[in-house]
């Protein structure tokens, strides 16, 4: 029962089976609108299918047990597979090579040196090693002497690093979920925030120091684009000012093992706006706070600061506002350029506004994240590498010369070899070797 | 003007593919010097137009490589089609072969160029501003080229496998026949490696520009679903011992997920790469 169970999970089958339940997963995950609430799966598909979508967790497919546990049998296998096969593997490279299997190889060349020329095979095994590595010198029936070569025996090795770092990712993708949390910091100039807004699961969390925003800068490409955005920040720890950093896009500020990502900003008024309003052919002021319905002079409508932009196809910030005329349905939308000078949008009216005043600043959204894993996972990125290089790239050969004493005085040689493969390399050591066993005679 | 280079680059790949499409029909060996020779002049011009455009981005102080829109990745694409079959496998890049290649790239060329894309060069959103831009969309589309040739094998295969007819070709069909096997297994390893490091490199670039090395966005989804499909490939050649047919049917299936990575994610679903149209 016990072995049984043992060979499913060191099986070639589990694993292929696995892989392609992973597939399938993405499949899902990516063709099947995530994280939406009950109700939309329910009207978009119906009672009994959407009951089944929800209890097997295709909603969330990434963290549901079902997708969790393929991932975990995944790296049972690996595991399997490498406590099963990996103590041969070392003992086979541990092991010294036997000549009989080396004499069966195929035969590849064949040279005689005369009488003169033997006094050349004392370069032999210093040739022969330089292009194949150190030989094992067996010396066998009629005084012949075998060189035996093993090369490129690491590359078994490969297999088992790639797997190790798969493990080794999906360790440190584990300590990430279990340990680490993730969430929003938003900030005005000036202000110090050290509490965050997490999404996943919805709630608030202290950070045991504070961080002001100093400094907030936009620059903005031609077309009105951003160009970049940054934040300066300072971290103040039990009262101090302990450091002070710049967090741009793509370029994060890590404090005490808490990284912060500049991720988004949004435009705000200092204040209130100061809007111009004119009706026929009166003008006034009024002092618009954002999101806050005013009622428009002798009860004439109202108007709400609804938005505000930074920089609009390049002409510069701009407010947008919710307008309702009198008796007026629905409020309208529209935009007002905030530098005067420019031709305006066209405006509903009756009432015509224009800004007169609008100091803009900014709050900066940061991304929060506190994420023991990710060495672990960069560890098993970087191992990664020399798995692909050894399991892929190293070419496996068995080489065999052997030196035969004929009569005379004189030698026979020859080489015998095998490769994996990949057939080029072969061919070109192969080349190689006639080379330099001709310059012999 | 880099752009108007690449009208004369289509003109060169699909001369090539004609010419290695007439020696492979009516074998004639000696014209296939030909047909590289012309792929080769296209894959030159192909270059410098590239550079160029680089060069241009540069004079517009806008200055980063050519590899962050559709029609750019376009153009890249088929640049490292030709890139990898003929700096990889310029001893099998003819007949057949190099009329696929030939034509493939000649056709996203001419898909880019006259597809109705977009093609000024326009500034950068700041999450793209970085050097890991470059590494990341090189190797994937390394990647994806090595794929598109392991798919031209399988394809070729199939044919192949199809037209055998028996008397004294037959060794001559088998021989090509392994020599196609063998071309899937190289092209597909090629891929393997570069589309790795494509997600990993794409990993480390999110972490310091999103804050999450993995965000099941579904670019990133479905080049795990290839890797996916490519993993189980090599298994059950490497284990199994699969060859031939069966390989060279999940070398079609494994490029059509990669077609569905590079084109079906960035028109039919949402997600963080939607910039990319």
């Amino acid at each position: 029962m016990l072995s049984r169970l043992w060979d499913g999970l060191t099986s070639i089958r589990l694993a292929l089976l696995t892989l392609f339940l992973l597939a399938v997963g993405g499949l899902i995950g990516t063709l099947l609108p995530q994280g939406q609430p009950w109700e939309f799966y329910q009207e978009r598909f119906g009672q009994l299918p959407a009951q089944i979508y929800w209890r097997l967790g295709l909603h969330d497919i990434y963290r549901s047990p079902l997708f969790l546990s393929v991932i975990g049998l995944l790296s049972l296998n690996l595991t399997a597979c490498s406590l099963k096969r990996l103590p041969e593997v070392l003992r086979l490279l541990r092991s010294r090579p036997a000549p009989e299997a080396y004499k069966k190889l195929p035969q590849r060349l064949q040279l005689n040196l005369s009488r003169q020329d033997a006094a050349s095979l004392q370069n032999l095994e210093s040739r022969l090693s330089r292009s194949l590595g150190r030989p094992t010198v067996v010396v066998g029936e009629q005084e012949t002497t075998w060189h035996l070569f093993r090369r490129g025996r690491w590359g078994r090795l490969g297999p088992y690093l790639i797997h190790l770092s798969i493990i080794v990712i999906i360790s440190g993708a584990m300590l990430g979920n279990i340990w680490g949390f993730q969430g929003q910091l938003e900030l005005l100039e000036g202000e110090t925030g050290n509490i965050l807004t997490l999404n996943d699961p919805p709630g608030r969390k202290p950070l045991d120091f504070g961080v002001r925003l100093d400094r907030f800068q936009v620059s903005f490409y031609p077309n009105g684009t951003p160009q970049e955005f940054r934040s300066d920040l300072t971290f103040i720890k039990d009262g101090q000012e302990v450091r002070q950093a710049i967090c741009r896009v793509n370029d994060p500020v890590t404090f005490e093992d808490i990284t912060f990502y500049q991720s988004t900003y949004q435009a705000r008024p200092r204040g209130a706006v100061t809007l111009q309003v004119t009706l026929d052919d009166k003008t006034y002021t009024l002092e618009a706070p954002l999101r806050q319905r005013l009622n428009l002079p002798d009860d004439k409508g109202m108007v709400i600061v609804w938005r505000l932009e930074s920089n609009i196809s390049g002409l510069g910030p701009a407010v947008q506002l919710a307008y309702r005329p009198e008796g007026g349905g629905h409020p309208l939308l529209f935009w007002v350029l905030a530098d005067s000078s420019l031709r305006q949008p066209p405006q509903p009216g009756p009432h015509i506004f224009r800004v007169e005043n609008l100091d803009l600043t900014y709050s900066s959204g940061l991304l929060v994240k506190y994420d023991p894993g990710v060495y672990v996972v960069y560890a098993g990125f970087i191992l990664l590498l020399p798995g692909f290089w050894l399991a892929f790239f190293v070419p496996r050969q068995r080489w065999a010369v052997a030196v035969r004493p004929q009569g005379k005085g004189g030698y026979s040689i020859t080489v015998y070899g095998v490769g994996d493969r990949q057939k080029f390399a072969f061919q070109r050591r192969l080349a190689g070797l006639q080379g330099k066993l001709e310059e012999l005679a | 003007m880099s752009s108007k280079l690449l009208g004369w680059v289509v003109l060169f790949y699909f001369i090539g593919g004609l010419i290695f499409l007439v020696a492979a029909v009516f074998q004639q060996r000696q014209l296939n010097r030909i047909a590289q020779g012309a792929t080769l002049l296209g894959f030159g011009v192909h270059t410098v137009s590239l550079l160029w455009r680089w060069l241009e981005s540069h004079q517009m102080s806008i200055g980063r490589a050519p590899l962050s829109n559709f029609y750019e990745s376009l153009v890249f694409f088929s640049w490292a089609v030709i890139c990898v079959s003929y700096v990889s496998f310029w001893r099998q890049g003819r007949d057949y072969i190099g009329s696929f290649v030939a034509f493939l790239a000649c056709l996203i060329l001419a898909y880019a160029s006259f597809g109705g894309h977009a093609t000024q060069i326009m500034p950068l959103m700041p999450a793209l501003k970085s050097n890991w831009l470059i590494i990341h969309v090189v190797t994937c589309f390394l990647g994806y080229a090595a794929f598109a040739l392991g798919f031209g094998a399988a394809l070729l295969y199939f044919f192949l496998a199809r037209s055998a007819n028996p008397g004294a070709k037959e060794k001559d069909s088998l021989r090509r026949a392994q020599e196609l096997d063998e071309l899937i297994y190289r092209a597909i390893v090629i891929g393997f490696f570069m589309l790795t490091l494509g997600i990993l490199t794409g990993a480390v670039w999110a972490e310091s520009a999103w804050g999450r090395y993995w965000s099941w966005d579904p670019k990133e989804t479905w080049s795990l679903i290839t890797w996916l499909i490519y993993a189980l490939l090599l298994h059950a050649r490497l284990v199994r011992g699969w060859q031939g047919k069966r390989i060279a049917l999940l070398a079609v299936v494994g490029f059509m997920a990669v077609l569905f990575t590079y084109f079906g994610v960035s028109f039919l679903l949402p997600g963080l790469h939607a910039y990319l149209t």
